[in-house]
């Protein structure tokens, strides 16, 4: 209410100049509006310096205090989107690293990974090479174990025919002979 | 019971039989006939195996056999029983244990000489007396022909054998040709 107590004089200046308007000469027409004016306008500036002052001082003040707080507010703000676009950029730098990092253990991996295959498969070929040259040497081994064995039954064969054609009467008395002689020996 | 128990039961009565009278040598031979020409007949052993015969048309064949086949009253009865007690299948077994028991109960000894051409009579004489040097008893030789062997001979005498074929001396040197390649 306080605020609003200088309207009744603004409201009685206001008034006064409107009286004054009417009446007089020429003379104090010309002059005399101008000089109640302008001390009406003093007045009405006094009374609005003398009201408003404090409150205009107090808004200034707020003012001015808001923008303090704005501009501290923006400064911390600005900060953190300094600190904040800094570790963004120590991250994507790191990132960049990494990604660096992680391309050249992958490279490297992959050395290894094409070494070891090539490895294994080397190793692969040398033991289905031994294991090929291990099932020739056996099945010649028994190839040539079957071939003596014919041989030797052909051998054998053969002998049981010719001796079977030579064999005469005197030859199986012969035999029976020899036969019965071992068997004094052993008596 | 077991057959072989059977056989030996009953060869061992009628070897008693036989010494008792001493003709067990007699005994043994007219039954190596009879059991001759049961294995030479399948008819025969038909006859005696196919329950559809009746015990009396066995015997019936049985005599009409005998009339052929001359033996003695004991071992004709001998025959007989068994077939009355269907026996006759075991025939065979009862030969043998027949033989066996007459050897031991005589101190003799068989021996089973194979050869690929018979032996003449007095090598025969010779095998028997070698034999009878080796084994310390009397031997009776049971020769067989077995055209397999090739040549020589082949004595099974008391659980051991004297191979001297022929066959014997081949597969030796077949053994040897094998060994020598390996």
């Amino acid at each position: 209410m306080r605020r609003f107590a200088f309207l009744p004089a603004l409201g009685l200046t206001v008034l006064s100049q409107s009286a004054l308007a009417g009446g007089g000469g020429q003379e104090e027409a010309t002059f005399g509006p101008v000089i109640f004016q302008g001390l009406n306008l003093l007045i009405l500036l006094g009374i609005i310096v003398h009201f408003a002052k404090a409150p205009l001082r107090r808004s200034l003040a707020d003012r001015a205090a808001q923008v303090t707080r704005d501009i501290d507010e923006a400064a911390r703000l600005h900060g953190e989107a300094r600190a904040r676009l800094d570790e963004y950029e120590a991250k994507l730098a790191s990132l960049q690293k990494e990604a660096d990092d992680l391309l050249t253990d992958m490279k490297r991996e992959g050395e290894h990974e094409k070494e070891r295959l090539i490895a294994d498969a080397k190793a692969d070929a040398e033991r289905i090479r031994r294991e090929a040259e291990r099932a020739a040497e056996t099945e010649i081994a028994r190839a040539k174990a079957r071939l003596e064995a014919e041989i030797a039954q052909h051998a054998v064969t053969a002998a049981e025919r010719i001796i079977r054609e030579k064999l005469q009467p005197a030859d199986h008395r012969r035999l029976a002979g020899e036969y019965l002689n071992r068997l004094e020996e052993r008596a | 019971m077991a057959a072989s128990t059977v056989a030996q039961r009953y060869a061992k009565a009628l070897l008693d039989i036989g010494v008792e009278r001493k003709i067990q040598d007699q005994i043994g031979r007219e039954l190596d006939r009879v059991g001759m020409v049961f294995s030479q007949t399948p008819e025969l052993q038909e006859l005696f195996r196919n329950p559809k015969f009746k015990v009396a048309a066995r015997k019936g064949v049985l005599a009409e056999l005998l009339k052929q086949v001359m033996v003695s009253p004991v071992t004709r009865n001998f025959l007989f029983l068994l077939t009355e007690k269907d026996r006759i299948s075991s025939l065979k077994n009862i030969i043998q244990a027949f033989h066996a028991l007459a050897d031991e109960s005589s101190g003799r000894i068989r021996a089973q000489v194979t050869v690929a051409s018979a032996l003449s009579e007095p090598e025969l004489a010779r095998l028997r007396s070698v034999l009878g040097k080796l084994t310390g008893r009397q031997v009776v030789v049971e020769p067989r022909e077995d055209p397999r062997l090739i040549g020589g001979v082949v004595t099974r005498i008391g659980g051991k054998v004297y191979d001297g074929s022929v066959r014997a001396q081949l597969a030796t040197l077949h053994a040897r040709l094998r060994e020598s390649s390996i």
